[in-house]
């Protein structure tokens, strides 16, 4: 089971209370397989998450939540702590108003998550707020994204039927901004082993793998 | 009052100048939004939208809600493929220097309403 959508106290929203080590704890303790760390507009904590979750805690995806000018929320899972801080120093964002939009609009969000070899996960689409569909109406076809996300909460309301028909992977997961929310939200995936390549093999249903809304 | 009328009224930067905004029928509403859920919910056919959402959504939006022209204040610029997409699609595209709130406020003062009479008090 992965949660592939966790805040830290880096984000300004998120309890203060959710340092690395204890989002690493809780994950563990959880039982999750893999996390991935997704603060607004910045991997400044994607390290010290992943050290603090070294030791038999769960596989740590290097994430960001990005906020497009048109304050859609896009995912960012990267295969590396380089890669997330090589994208987050490409959007120009200040660090004191880290959740505010960016200057990069939807297509050249996903453009540069991709450019970094990163996955590009719309954002709680069933959500009224900072959604794809809450800001745009509608997911736009020519954008590739790479999954959309449900929310916790709109997954267990069967919310994420209304989205199979485009097509994409879905996924799910908690979007913590406390501790006690990790977990809450899941994707189970079919993989050989926790990690990002095997998340690109089950999103794109490579070689058998393959995922399903916990 | 016409599209070319209100656009000479305000003036309005026309950035379909391919598409007549003479004649037609009477603009008589008036929406603003950037939230194009919201416009997709709320919006009287046959209005004018002002928003500063570029995206190339508002112009399926903009059809789907039935709506005159989209108005892009505070001096946005829509991208050469929306432009060109509103002009296939027959959906006029202006713009303004001025806020939103400026430009409701002189399209409200030239008699467009925000919401028609059978949708008063939904």
């Amino acid at each position: 089971m992965a949660d592939l959508h966790v805040h830290t106290s880096r984000s300004p929203c998120a309890s203060a209370d959710m340092t690395p080590a204890a989002v690493a704890a809780e994950a563990a303790r959880r039982g999750l397989e893999m996390i991935a760390v997704c603060d607004h507009n910045t991997a400044a904590a994607v390290r010290d998450v992943m050290r603090a979750g070294a030791d038999g805690g769960p596989v740590v995806i290097a994430g960001m939540e990005i906020t497009t000018r048109e304050e859609a929320h896009v995912l960012g899972l990267f295969p590396s702590a380089e890669a997330a801080e090589a994208a987050a120093s490409e959007l120009d964002v200040d660090a004191s108003l880290l959740s505010a939009a960016t200057p990069c609009s939807l297509s050249e969000t996903v453009d540069l998550v991709h450019r970094h070899d990163g996955l590009a996960v719309a954002a709680h689409v069933d959500r009224p707020s900072f959604s794809v569909p809450s800001q745009l109406g509608f997911i736009p076809a020519n954008v590739p994204f790479d999954a959309l996300e449900i929310s916790a909460a709109g997954a267990a309301r069967g919310r994420a039927a209304a989205f199979e028909c485009l097509g994409l992977p879905l996924v799910s997961s908690s979007d913590a901004h406390f501790l006690e929310d990790i977990g809450t939200g899941g994707t189970l995936l079919d993989v050989e082993a926790p990690g990002f390549a095997e998340l690109v093999r089950a999103l794109g249903r490579h070689e058998g793998r393959g995922c399903v809304i916990a | 009052m016409t599209l070319a009328q209100i656009a000479a009224q305000l003036g309005l930067e026309v950035f379909t100048p391919e598409l007549a905004t003479e004649g037609g029928d009477d603009v008589t509403h008036g929406h603003a939004s950037d939230l194009l859920s919201e416009v997709l919910a709320n919006a009287p056919a046959g209005a004018v939208l002002l928003t500063t959402q570029v995206h190339m959504n508002v112009v399926a939006v903009a059809l789907h809600a039935g709506l005159a022209a989209v108005v892009f204040t505070q001096g946005m610029q829509p991208e050469h493929a929306v432009r060109m997409k509103a002009v296939e699609e027959g959906l006029p595209l202006l713009g303004s220097r001025e806020s939103t709130f400026d430009l409701a406020g002189r399209l409200y003062a030239l008699g467009l309403r925000g919401t028609r009479d059978d949708a008063a008090g939904r």
